[in-house]
């Protein structure tokens, strides 16, 4: 006879799975409808390949499947437990021949199958509909991470199952095991990080507890409504901590339902201490925010602590009169709420002592015996641009519109070089200084209008310790670090390191072509030229004020000058193209700006190719024409003119032009320049509309070029730049009516 | 046969079980009375392994019961609050039954549903209280185990019902060799239907016995004399209970019947009757001689 597993027992498994068909079956349907309108409606701009550079149906699907393990986990997990809440339906279910192990497990399996099959069908239905490009290895592991979601929501469910007896107190408890030991870390170390005067690295002090790839339901869900963190998914030591956490909430689960009593079917809790845990948690997010809101303005606010502290008792009563129903019994747990007092102090008065006691540590250059630059965990445009929308910053705008993009996985701005630019250790006895000294100063309390930009530094000591900084430098700081980076050989092969061609499908293939282009010609190039064109043309999105967050190479210090001036020494870019793919378990981005003077080649095979799309030409011309003529009325008319030639005294100059139509204002041309005059100028112009008009017809009558040295660009941002080799005679009056215009402001 | 050893379940500050002890043989139906919160169905569910407990245990043929699928797969229990599974019908339960009871037999099953007339695929949320337990009864009977336990087994049946279930319960007993245990108020039910009783009070057994033992182990006299007299005169006769009017005194004895009659007689009482006692009233004279009023035990 077939002896039966002491873990499981296939008919009750079965009679579970059944029992939970119809939640089972509604859920997915719904993540699977989710998916799939979601795949659908992005699928038209897989063709267009003009395209903002993020893959969203992959970050939608991320978002819906979190949602429905998280919803459709607890759900289906408290409906397979739900018979512990009644005493008569205890009756049957204990009385039932087999051990609890066998119930649990088979229960807890019925459940991660009918989770797993959701999954499963969404995961078909979008690489079907909207996943074709993805990486499959990524694929996979996005799948697997949202497998360890399910073993931690089903765990933790489980676990708030067998400790309760009411349902309203297991969604609670299941709700603050899953969300608030990762809030607590959170904040707890947003204040360390706050209290260090943004000196130390957010996550320095607690590590993974609050690193979101290392949470992936608390953490993933938070960020989810901005972006997936693409790091998380990627990292196998989160997998593994993820799985490792899973698998011991389900062992808990099962300790706990082992343990569980009958009778405790309709009570709140089955342990008083418990009940007083989970009811200290409900009353303490309001004054864990007040502490946060007192650690950001460095003051008591009576009237706002009085709201929250108030805010807080509410909560925390009105929990547990819902629980335990009677008000006498709530009045008896009144005197517990001194918890949340104490932590809220905690909270008020450790993280300033943390801080200090981290401070402290000797970072004097004598002690340093080297320093790397490191990416910060999270930088992502989409976390960080709504920020800086917020403030007001509109950099997003400088963006070019036309991005031939090959998109592989995520939106994640890790670039390609940095995993191996936070490997190189600058030793140079000036920079160690430079660092140090700033360090010294930034505990003081920095001034904004001196410290320009922040890095984020690994310090290694002479004693082999290291420490992470976030180190604010002066303009003089930062222009001497730049200095001694880009001298620094093993500082200049890792940042001119090229990502390898990813093996995508493209949808066109002339982007694939010239993309292998590019990538051949910079690595035909000596380091030296390399390097000079990586660091000037690499496209990035770290348009981070000073001290809201670090740069982490040259690249960044030459990017914020561009978001600074939007000018300087980084010349003008006819096409961005940007390469995603994976390096292992690490997913990167490698964006290039195509820049004439640092890529020539690349600047002419794509040229060329816009040149082969001149059947449009005429009717994009028309179309700017039109727009001009209309300048005067409301209409908009942004589009771009480029212009990159030799002078005749050999030097380069590179212009743009952005005109803009500003609504009932005036038209105006915003006008930059780079090259010898070394021109940082950001002006706009009164623009006529004949001087405009008249450009067009010049230009319809030209030839097309092909040569970097000499063209003018006509962009809308709709189609394909058109590229115009302009006589000597038509470019004289160009620049001619270029330059009569007149300055209203710079 | 099933054993309980120093039985103990306690609830918060509550004990509903205090070291009980017993022994219930097999192949009888043994009834357990007793008043409100004595632990009858705590009792139960220790047995059905519904309750964990919090000392003792409790065996079946020597196998513990606890977390034991093999000794629990011999156990079928009706509680007294009947469950089903939202929106089930007979059959859906009998398939849940079926899914994890080895012997669960569809044939019986088949036989009972007709002799209850009850339907089997309707929605048992639909059904009466009577006819939820007569549900509960069928399925616990067709799973075909060596035990059954039945909380409060008649409440809420009629009659007609009544007697069909008794009849069920002796036949699973004789021709099936069943033990039965059944717990209920109504004495006179347990009075008809059960080969052995216990009475639990305060989370003990205070007696167990054969219904026929029980009933002639204690009866009533009815005596007077010549001469005035009072309790002491009966010295060394065991009375649970003793009332004068006039002459005549009721006495209610638990002794051997024949010892008593004659040790009377030998007094030379002017009148001397021997009358027998109902199971009821054994009951509330046991309990009363507990301390434990008889219109709380009877309400």
């Amino acid at each position: 006879m077939k002896k039966a597993s002491p873990v499981f027992h296939a008919k009750y498994f079965r009679e579970t799975f059944l029992r939970l068909k119809t939640a089972g079956i509604v859920s997915a349907a719904i993540l699977l409808f989710m998916v799939l309108i979601n795949a659908l409606t992005a699928f038209g701009s897989f063709f267009s390949l003009v395209s903002g550079g993020s893959n969203t149906t992959l970050t939608l699907f991320i978002g819906n499947a979190h949602t429905y393990i998280l919803i459709a986990g607890m759900l289906l997990t408290f409906i397979a437990f739900e018979w512990m809440n009644r005493r008569s339906s205890c009756d049957v279910y204990f009385a039932l021949p087999m051990t609890r192990t066998q119930m649990y497990c088979s229960s807890i399996l019925a459940v991660i199958l009918w989770l797993a099959i959701g999954i499963a069908a969404s995961s078909a239905v979008f690489a079907l509909f909207g996943g074709g490009r993805i990486n499959l290895l990524f694929f996979a592991l996005i799948i697997i991470s949202l497998l360890l979601a399910v073993l931690i929501v089903v765990g933790v469910t489980a676990i708030a199952a067998s400790l309760t007896g009411i349902r309203f107190a297991g969604i609670v408890t299941a709700l603050v095991i899953l969300y608030v030991p990762y809030m607590l870390f959170t904040l707890f170390d947003l204040l360390v990080v706050i209290e260090a005067n943004g000196m130390i690295p957010f996550g320095d002090t607690l590590g993974i507890l609050t690193d979101g790839s290392y949470n992936i339901v608390a953490g993933g869900a938070s960020i989810l409504p901005l972006s997936p963190s693409g790091e998380g998914y990627a990292d196998g030591w989160a997998l593994l901590y993820n799985f490792a956490w899973g698998l011991v909430f389900l062992g808990l689960g099962l300790l706990l339902f082992n343990r569980r009593n009958a009778e405790a079917a309709g009570m709140p809790m089955t342990s008083k201490w418990v009940h007083i845990a989970v009811r200290c948690c409900i009353g303490l997010p309001p004054l864990l925010i007040l502490a946060f809101i007192e650690a950001l303005t460095r003051e008591t606010l009576a009237g706002i602590s009085v709201t929250f502290i108030g805010f807080s008792f509410i909560t925390y009563c009105l929990y547990e009169l819902i629980t335990v129903k009677k008000f006498k019994k709530m009045l008896t747990a009144l005197p517990w709420y001194g918890i949340c007092i104490a932590v809220f102090i905690a909270f008020c008065a450790l993280p300033a002592k943390v801080a200090d006691a981290e401070l402290d540590r000797d970072t004097s250059a004598d002690n340093i015996k080297g320093y790397s630059i490191q990416a910060a965990a999270d930088e992502s445009t989409s976390l960080i641009l709504p920020i800086a929308e917020l403030a007001g910053l509109n950099f997003g705008t400088y963006v070019d519109t036309y991005v031939p993009v090959i998109t592989d996985l995520t939106d994640s701005c890790n670039t390609y070089t940095d995993a191996y630019i936070k490997e190189v250790l600058f030793t140079s006895d000036e920079g160690i200084r430079i660092l140090s000294d700033a360090i010294e100063r930034n505990k003081t309390g920095n001034d904004g209008s001196i410290d320009v930009v922040s890095v984020f530094v690994r310090i290694r000591r002479e004693t082999g310790r290291t420490i992470e900084r976030i180190v604010s430098l002066t303009q003089q700081d930062v222009d001497r670090l730049a200095e001694i980076w880009g001298n620094d050989t093993n500082y200049m092969e890792a940042a001119a390191r090229i990502p390898p061609m990813p093996d995508v499908q493209s949808d066109d293939e002339d982007f694939t072509e010239i993309v292998e282009f590019m990538l051949d010609e910079l690595n035909d190039m000596p380091l030296e030229q390399r390097y000079a064109a990586v660091v000037n043309c690499l496209n990035f999105y770290s348009f981070y004020p000073a001290q809201d967050h670090a740069v982490t190479s040259v690249s960044d210090l030459k990017g914020y000058y561009d978001m600074l001036c939007y000018g300087g020494q980084c010349g003008v870019e006819i096409a961005t193209f940007t390469i995603r793919g994976s390096d292992g378990y690490r997913s990167y981005s490698f964006s290039l700006k195509i820049k004439p003077e640092f890529l020539p080649k690349t600047a002419q095979r794509y040229m060329e190719w816009c040149n082969s799309h001149s059947s449009e030409l005429d009717h994009q011309l028309l179309l700017i024409s039109n727009a001009c003529k209309g300048l005067a009325s409301e209409a908009e008319c942004p589009f771009m003119l480029k212009i990159g030639f030799v002078n005749e005294n050999g030097e380069r100059v590179d212009m743009r032009y952005t005109v803009e139509k500003l609504l009932y204002t005036y038209s105006y041309i915003s006008y930059h320049e780079y090259g010898p005059q070394d021109g940082n100028i950001n002006s706009a112009h009164p623009f006529s509309d004949d001087v405009m008009v008249e450009l067009i017809e010049r230009l319809s009558s030209s030839p097309l070029s092909t040569d970097p040295n000499s063209y003018v660009m006509v962009y809308t941002g709709t189609m394909p730049p058109a590229f115009f080799a302009l006589s000597g005679e038509d470019m004289e009056w160009l620049l001619d009516q270029l330059k009569g215009l007149e300055v209203i402001a710079s | 046969m099933i054993e309980a050893r120093d039985l103990c379940k306690k609830f918060s500050q509550t004990h509903a079980l205090k070291n009980l002890s017993c022994r219930i043989p097999d192949g009888c139906v043994y009834g357990l009375v007793g008043s409100n919160g004595a632990g009858k169905s705590t009792f139960l569910r220790l047995i059905a392994d519904v309750y964990r407990p919090s000392s003792g245990e409790v065996l079946i043929d020597g196998q513990p019961v606890s977390d034991n699928p093999a000794v629990k797969s011999r156990v079928a229990f009706v509680p007294d609050d009947i469950y089903f599974l939202p929106r089930a019908s007979l059959d859906r339960m009998a398939k849940l039954y079926a899914s994890v009871y080895p012997n669960f037999s569809y044939k019986r099953y088949a036989e009972l549903v007709k002799l209850f007339c009850l339907n089997r695929t309707s929605s048992l949320a639909a059904f009466s209280k009577g006819m939820r337990r007569q549900a509960a009864t069928l399925l616990a009977l067709a799973c075909s185990t060596d035990y059954v336990l039945f909380d409060e087994t008649f409440d809420g049946l009629d009659p007609v019902v009544r007697n069909t279930v008794k009849n069920l319960l002796y036949e699973e007993v004789c021709s099936r060799n069943k033990t039965v245990i059944v717990t209920s108020h109504s004495l006179r039910e347990l009075e008809d239907t059960c080969d052995q009783l216990a009475l639990l009070h305060n989370g003990r057994i205070v007696f167990e016995s054969d219904i026929s033992n029980l009933k002639t182990a204690m009866f009533k006299i009815q005596v007077a004399f010549a001469e005035d007299f009072d309790r002491t005169k009966f010295e060394g006769i065991e009375i649970k209970s003793f009332g004068k009017k006039g002459s005549v005194a009721s006495i209610i004895v638990k002794g051997d019947r024949d010892a008593v009659s004659a040790r009377i007689k030998a007094m030379n009482p002017l009148l001397f009757e021997i009358l027998p006692l109902s199971l009821e009233e054994v009951f509330v004279y046991e309990m009363d001689a507990l301390g434990y009023s008889s219109n709380i035990v009877l309400g």
